[in-house]
């Protein structure tokens, strides 16, 4: 511990050491058409072989000594621009890049020499590029960022309709999503079937896998850091489409000009529709859509300060004829101050509220009616500060504290029920350097302190044994007080660190490393294969401790032709603890003594990503690679609760092979064509290795977990875009995008299940024949036509 | 909330869009072990029924197990020696009815050679109280629909059954019925009194159960339906296990529960931590009728 204050300590004098007679350029890049920030782009000074890139509020800044300098600032689709400065002073440069325009003899020249991929010291991070995105082929005619992440390596889902997806052998609860920061705990719409991200309202997209940085904490798998535009303070414009399942409409523009702007955007499905043409009337009376809004609003009181508001709002509703209806959804409120307290010091100020919430019951107007409502609710503060003190050296610190509201259940009407409110509060520390010893090394090492409260007012159980909880077991019943702490987790296993290393072996080849430890304090409570909209967090608590993972990762990366194909090689060992697994029969719904349904264990995961992307050129996409295996073990002090017998077992969503080839070719300057083609193991399932008789019932005998696998899923799918030339003059332009969703029909499964086949009478009554059943989600070819507008 | 099943009206979306086949599986059987079934009530002769498991897509009729010793203890003494059946193999037969509150114990003692090792000695159940059960005082027939009943989807004519819970908490009531003799298949309805301790479904605030409906038209020159509806008192345990094997059977969803082994109440002497497939009822039953007006 001594060693490693004394290392640090040199390490800040260095740092600060070398800030002797420097200057600092900083400023914004922005989008010149629209005037919003850019994010992530390259400040690059050949001549030094250093450089910076822009934050999420496109703010850049490099200190360095007095002297002459070019500079160049580059981004992937914009025209690279540079200027030579002279530096004898803090100077301040606001940078507006166009968007480049290439025509297809031209190579793109631009944008060439960006090689992030190489440079950067981050590794298993994946940036979404909505633009590529929105050329994909699209389930229905919806342009999905959350499944164009599956087709990248690392990232799988347990199937079609699963609301979530799972990275490096994580579970769908352990992804941290969040939307302008504000988490959104069920990203998924329909079941699972689209996401709820609007891709017309996004701005950027970034996915880490592992090496995560300090900023971020609270869950064990992956941060997905989705951030909205913030709207075009030059000119109102607007963009929409029609589609066949959804249509969507967003508008931005300037509340004063390049001061403040607004941006908003909906989308409302109407499947509902296509349901009410069905015959049958067990159809045609239900109701099924979606809707969402995106909204934001900013204002630039001063090159210092600027203020954001940006909020989400989306329900899912299904009803069945008006007997029984069911609806959930995601609302979020940012409120953010972003403030440069120098050149070198920007600040960041965020207030977030985030809520998710599902209700389901029968119309009010019944005279017996009911509504069941659930709901998580959390309130952040969050400070982040970074300091870029020299071009080899840039800080981050800062603090965070969520408080959390748990409202696992609540009955109204004809009977009023409430299961007890949760509480929790969780503060955290974080610090982190990354220092460029050399244009060819670099390192970025950090540390988070996570510690987690859980809090009164509530009634708790105590047990005959408090690791293994039973319901008939309870000796006592204690009383909490609001604010009384229940549990406290706030020892050394909140330590969080983080480390990245990079090493250059040329300008087109790099080595990478990372570690990361990190914690989740919250679980998604479901036992089923797919999470359902249904499914609630709980928080870690007297009964159910928080769960941490160890994951190393190494890489090898390297560009070819000027940058134009990028490589990646990336391997890497997680390992678990205190993973929530349930007891046999787990009644999950409406429980108030969860902690006597659930059991936890340990679990590893480890595999091996391959990555080529071709990034320019008329022919542009990637194939993608993983083989991996992801392993669960659960033992219990009752031989009857352990899994498998406490033995390693397969999770559910343990793939392992996992194979995508994404293409796109421009054919001409209107017409361009795309191809997705993705193929994965069968997930394990579960085989009975035998069967008994009970009344008329024939009970399947499980013994080995997740022994068997299902077959392969492979699938095809195709689109074209059409987007004529935008004519001069003319603001209002449109475009059209065909897709063929699983072109050869396959009926992949997405899971095989055990019955009792039906008797000629359509009753199972004394049929004792089992069989197995396939059930696969989609078995059809789905074409889907939008129309694109944009004013 | 265990009978909220919510998760049933997401089968039903994954209905509109899904796909079914039937497919065979190369899965290697394990080796057969014993299951045991019985019941023991206060209105019905006692039977136990021994059988072994046999291979998932095995669809030949289960193995009996026969020249078993199969007694019942009352208190801890036994009290009677089942005689199998000529007619049924595997099948263990008494005239005897239980009496209330007295605790009952199944054994049954396997020596026969032909019988595979495993399921040989001595299996006893869990001890087991017969409980009192309530009676059902009556069951009339009312016409109904969904402004007046939540329970009436449809309107039509219903069975509306009185009856009222015994007082003090811990009852579990399970619901079975009959059409014309004929069970209906599978059924699963267990209901306690956890916030209903004591109340008289019928009477004041709390309406009588509609138990059945709408009952259909006869055809011309048939008899109406006839409907008997029985109350069993069981066991907490009991409905955990039903709730465990509703879990396992009931398939076919993106949602299904995860696989769990459904153990019962029978387990070797000796070692508790061997057990026996099946389940050994010990229950109070109280049964009454109608017979359609159209």
């Amino acid at each position: 511990m001594q060693k490693a204050l004394l290392a640090f300590l040199l390490l800040c004098s260095w740092a600060l050491k070398s800030q002797d007679q420097q200057y600092t350029i900083s400023g914004y890049v922005r989008d010149a058409k629209t005037g919003e920030e850019l994010i992530g782009v390259n400040v690059y000074l050949p001549q030094l072989g250093k450089g910076s890139s822009t934050n999420v509020y496109g703010f850049y800044s490099l200190s360095l000594p007095p002297g002459r300098y070019q500079v160049q600032i580059q981004y992937i689709g914009y025209e690279t621009q540079s200027r030579e400065i002279e530096l004898s002073a803090d100077q301040k440069i606001n940078w507006e890049l166009k968007e480049s325009s290439t025509t297809l003899e031209e190579v793109v020249v631009s944008s060439e020499k960006i090689d992030r991929n190489v440079s950067s010291i981050e590794m298993s991070v994946v940036q979404v590029d909505v633009k590529d995105v929105k050329k994909m082929p699209a389930l229905l005619g919806e342009v999905d960022i959350i499944r164009s992440l599956t087709l990248l390596p690392g990232i799988s889902t347990v199937g079609e309709a699963s609301n979530g997806f799972n990275v490096r052998g994580g579970n769908t609860d352990q992804n941290l999503i969040i939307l302008d920061e504000a988490p959104v705990y069920n990203s998924s719409h329909l079941f699972g079937f689209f996401s709820i991200f609007n891709a017309d309202a996004v701005k950027d997209v970034k996915l880490y896998k592992g090496g995560i940085p300090a900023r971020y904490g609270g869950r064990l798998s992956s941060v997905v850091d989705v951030r909205q535009k913030d709207g075009n303070n030059r000119a109102f414009s607007g963009t929409g489409g029609i589609g066949l399942l959804s249509s969507r409409l967003l508008l931005e523009g300037p509340i004063q000009k390049e001061k403040s702007a607004f941006m908003i955007a909906g989308r409302r499905s109407y499947a509902d529709i296509f349901l009410g043409l069905s015959p049958d009337e067990t159809i045609s009376q239900n109701t099924l859509y979606f809707y969402d809004f995106n909204a934001k609003l900013n204002y630039i009181f001063s090159e210092k300060d600027r203020l954001y508001f940006s909020g989400y709002f989306g329900r899912d509703v299904f009803e069945i004829n008006d007997l029984f209806g069911f609806e959930w959804g995601n609302a979020t409120l940012t409120g953010r101050w972003n403030h440069l307290y120098s050149d070198k010091l920007f600040s960041n100020l965020s207030l977030i509220f985030s809520d998710y919430t599902y209700a389901l019951g029968t119309p009010e107007d019944d005279e017996f009616n009911f509504r069941l409502q659930s709901t998580i609710q959390d309130y952040h503060l969050k400070n982040q500060y970074t300091y870029y003190a020299n071009a080899n050296s840039e800080f981050e610190f800062g603090l965070e504290a969520i408080y959390y509201r748990f409202k696992p259940g609540t009955i109204t009407g004809v009977v009023d029920l409430t299961l007890q409110r949760e509480y929790a509060l969780e503060p955290s520390l974080y610090f982190s350097h990354e220092y460029k010893f050399s244009p060819l090394f670099s390192v970025q090492y950090g540390l988070r302190y996570s510690s987690f409260y859980n809090l009164g007012p509530q009634s708790k159980n105590i047990y005959q044994n408090q690791e293994l909880p039973e319901l008939d077991e309870v000796v006592e019943r204690v009383d909490y007080g609001k604010g009384d702490i229940i549990k406290a987790y706030n020892g050394l296993d909140g330590l969080e660190p983080r480390l990245a290393i990079n090493y250059r072996l040329d300008d087109e080849k790099s080595l990478k490393a990372s570690y990361n430890r990190t914690r989740q304090y919250i679980h998604l409570i479901s036992n089923t294969t797919a999470p359902t909209p249904v499914d609630l967090y709980r928080p870690a608590g007297m009964h159910i401790k928080p769960a941490t993972v160890n994951q190393v990762a190494l890489g090898y990366f390297q560009n070819f032709n000027d940058n134009a194909y990028e490589l990646s090689i990336e391997s890497y060992y997680k390992d678990f603890r205190n993973i929530v697994d349930y007891r046999n029969g787990a009644d999950l719904i409406f429980n108030e003594s969860i902690e006597t349904e659930i059991t936890s264990g340990i679990g590893r995961s480890y595999g091996l990503e391959f990555y080529l992307r071709k990034q320019s050129g008329r022919l542009t996409g990637w194939l993608s690679y993983t083989l991996s295996k992801t392993e669960l073990k659960v033992e219990s002090q009752d031989p009857s609760l352990a899994i498998n017998a406490g033995e390693w077992y397969a999770a559910n969503y343990d793939k392992r092979h996992d194979i995508s080839l994404v293409l796109n070719y421009q054919i001409s300057k209107t017409w361009d064509i795309g191809m997705n083609f993705t193929y994965q193991s069968g997930r394990p399932i579960t085989p009975p290795e035998g069967k008994f008789q009970f009344e008329d019932f024939v009970v399947p005998i499980y013994r080995n977990r997740n022994s068997y696998r299902i077959p392969d899923y492979h699938r095809l799918d195709l689109s074209a875009n059409y987007i004529p030339e935008k004519k001069e003059g003319k603001k209002f332009y449109s475009s059209w995008s065909f897709s063929l969703y699983n072109v050869y029909a396959r009926r992949n499964a997405y899971s095989i299940y055990f019955e009792q086949a039906p008797n000629q009478n359509g009753t199972s009554a004394q049929n004792l024949n089992t069989q197995a059943q396939q059930l696969s989600i989609f078995g059809t070819i789905i074409p889907s036509v939008t129309w694109n507008f944009n004013f | 909330m265990k009978n909220l099943h919510i998760i049933t009206l997401l089968i039903g979306f994954m209905a509109l869009s899904a796909c079914r086949d039937v497919v065979e599986l190369d899965v290697e059987a394990a080796e057969p072990e014993l299951v045991v079934n019985g019941v023991l009530s206060n209105s019905e002769p006692l039977f136990v029924k021994l059988q072994s498991t046999s291979a998932y897509f095995d669809n030949q009729a289960f193995q009996e197990v026969s020249n078993a010793r199969v007694s019942i203890l009352e208190d801890g003494q036994e009290i009677l020696v089942l005689t199998e059946s000529d007619s049924l193999a595997g099948h263990y037969e008494a005239n005897f009815l239980g009496s209330f509150n007295k605790q009952y114990q199944l054994r049954v003692e396997i020596n026969d050679p032909q019988v595979p090792e495993k399921m040989q000695g001595v299996w006893l159940s869990r001890l087991d109280t017969l409980r009192p059960v309530p009676p059902i005082d009556s069951i009339k027939q009312a016409t109904l629909n969904r402004s007046t009943t939540p329970q009436a989807f449809f309107e039509g004519d219903y069975a509306l059954m009185y009856f009222g819970d015994l007082p003090g908490k811990g009852n579990y009531y399970r619901i079975k019925r009959k059409l014309n003799d004929s069970l209906f298949a599978q059924e699963n309805i267990i209901i306690n009194d956890e916030e209903l301790d004591g109340i008289y479904f019928g009477r004041g605030l709390f309406p009588p159960i509609a138990i059945y409906g709408p009952f259909e038209e006869p055809e011309a020159g048939m008899e109406a339906d006839s409907l008997s509806v029985f109350i069993q008192s069981v066991s907490a345990d009991f409905e955990d296990y039903l709730n465990v094997l509703q879990s396992q059977v009931q398939t076919g969803s993106p949602f299904d529960a995860p696989p769990a082994m459904v153990v019962g109440n029978i387990y070797k002497e000796g070692a508790e931590n061997q057990y026996a497939f099946g389940y050994f009822q010990t229950i109070g039953e109280s049964a009454n009728g109608i017979r359609y007006k159209p």
